[in-house]
């Protein structure tokens, strides 16, 4: 078993999840490898101390009505074709790489444009609503800095990716970034509640998973 | 007159033909069980389980691609590989029979991948393009970004993953893990001792058999999740939604979760309980039905 098929299996071992077979791979390389010992260790606390988290606190007044008008507001913009409010001001922070793809022989109107954020994980993070939770924040912080590292090497391979796939990419990371959004929000109205902070580091999970596999597949030409 | 147009099209059609496609048509001795492994990065891959002790790879290169096809019967390798250039820029479908108990390996970039009738375990990964599989596989593993993923009859540890296209996983059996970010996620027929389904914004829709003591975990942001389960359905169920609405046809209404958050919360239990049915959502709408 290698580190990355670990780390496929890091929550299913966590969670008890896994058949006798599995455990037993994941244990044994588990007992053979540091690094993933205190990837292990380091997923158990925030989990602990998710769990740990009273479900829901009592808010000095009832917030819930002005978060529901943004949520919906915002959604009718995303419908509308248009850019929700922090993704406005995460624009503004981030530097926006705007890449032509190239392909020999093609004319100017094959030329096709590919944005990739490239911010830093502070920029982005302080441009969206704010996580209460240190243990959360520190690993949003984590995940993004992954997801940073991972847009960075996938974009030094664009020039040899179909500019279509890289569309679809970029289209499906911004369906995260929304729903991450979305968590944030309903963080805002319940911060210590633990299954949305376990439902945000979840989802920041997610973009990482999905710029991992693109990365490793396109640099496996 | 129709041979003559036929003759026509191909003498037109012949040069540009020949020029970008190479046929490609190769056998080579395989075990029952033999371990294939196939990567294409641009194109496609057909596979089929077949009853006969070989490995047979045909179908067409692209323009500058060769095919890498070695290994001793336990472990085949076949592989398109560019000469020069961007490997990207290189289409070549292949079709490949490969004995019923092989287990395969795909790997794709721009590929759409398909595989039936193979009994060993089965693997495929692609980032852009749609991945099929049908028979009974034991044990499989599906992973695409922008495309669909269809599961047909498998059984064993099977994990589905895609972020923008549809999962469906029909007639299956054993352990389900399937996610999506973007795509509907609709798991019908067959029967599960564990299934952990999980979604951003796409709709789950789990109509299946659970096994007396299965657990079922159901997760999504925004997305609607409807459960479909008989009307004696023995289960646990603990449902919460953040801002969602639950409705329960098996049980007892939602009740609010908090006197200051719009969340429901739903436990309770059918039946004579057993199973384990889990549900999750932040947005997302929550029905439990009666099949």
């Amino acid at each position: 078993m290698t580190c990355q098929e670990l780390d496929e299996r890091l929550d299913g071992w966590v969670d008890g999840e896994l058949d006798a077979r599995a455990a037993a791979e994941v244990e044994a390389h588990l007992a053979a490898c540091a690094l993933c010992q205190e990837r292990e260790r380091r997923l158990r606390q925030l989990l602990a101390h998710a769990a740990s988290l009273p479900r829901s606190l009592t808010p000095p007044r009832d917030l819930w009505p002005g978060i529901a008008r943004r949520v919906e507001r915002e959604r009718s913009w995303s419908w509308a074709g248009g850019l929700q409010p922090w993704a406005l001001a995460a624009a503004a922070t981030v530097v926006v790489g705007l890449v032509a793809v190239l392909w020999t022989g093609r004319a100017p109107s094959a030329v096709r444009t590919v944005e990739i954020p490239a911010a830093t994980p502070e920029a982005r993070l302080a441009a969206l609503p704010s996580v209460s939770d240190p243990v959360v924040a520190a690993a949003e912080r984590d995940y993004e800095a992954a997801a940073n590292a991972l847009l960075e090497a996938l974009q030094q391979r664009q020039a040899e990716i179909r500019p279509e796939t890289l569309v679809a990419v970029r289209a499906n990371l911004e369906v995260i970034d929304r729903a991450l959004a979305e968590v944030r929000e309903a963080l805002v109205k319940n911060p210590s509640n633990p299954e949305l902070n376990r439902m945000l580091v979840a989802t920041h999970r997610k973009k990482v998973d999905v710029l991992r596999r693109v990365v490793r597949l396109s640099t496996a030409l | 007159m129709k041979r003559a147009a036929f003759v026509l099209a191909a003498v037109l059609a012949g040069p540009a033909w020949l020029a970008a496609e190479t046929p490609v048509d190769q056998k080579r001795p395989a075990a029952p069980d033999a371990k294939v492994s196939i990567e294409n990065l641009s194109g496609s891959v057909k596979v089929t389980g077949w009853n006969q002790a070989e490995v047979h790879v045909k179908g067409t290169l692209g323009e500058g691609a060769e095919l890498s096809f070695d290994g001793p019967e336990q472990n085949l390798k076949i592989e398109v590989e560019a000469e020069h250039g961007n490997p990207m820029g290189v289409k070549s479908d292949l079709e490949v029979f490969v004995p019923t108990g092989s287990s395969v390996s795909i790997e794709g970039f721009q590929a759409t991948i398909s595989i039936a009738g193979v009994t060993g375990s089965v693997s495929a990964e692609t980032v852009n393009g749609s991945i099929t599989q049908a028979g009974p596989a034991k044990g499989v593993e599906l992973q695409s970004v922008n495309g669909s993923i269809d599961v047909t009859k498998a059984g064993g540890r099977i994990q589905a993953e895609a972020v923008n296209g549809p999962v469906t996983i029909r007639d299956a059996s054993g352990e389900l893990e399937a996610s999506t970010v973007n795509g509907k996620l609709l798991v019908t027929g067959g029967s599960y001792e564990r299934a952990k389904l999980e979604s951003v914004s796409g709709g789950v829709r789990f109509e299946a058999g659970l096994s007396p003591r299965a657990t079922l975990g159901v997760e999504s942001v925004s997305g609607t999740v409807d459960l479909f389960f008989p009307a004696a359905f023995g289960a646990e169920f603990s449902v919460s939604t953040f801002s969602g609405e639950i409705v329960n046809e098996l049980g007892p209404a939602a009740e609010k979760a908090s006197k200051w958050a719009p969340g429901k919360e739903l436990a309770f239990t059918s039946g004579s309980g057993g199973a384990r049915v889990t549900v999750e959502t932040l947005s997302g709408a929550v029905n439990i039905r009666k099949k």
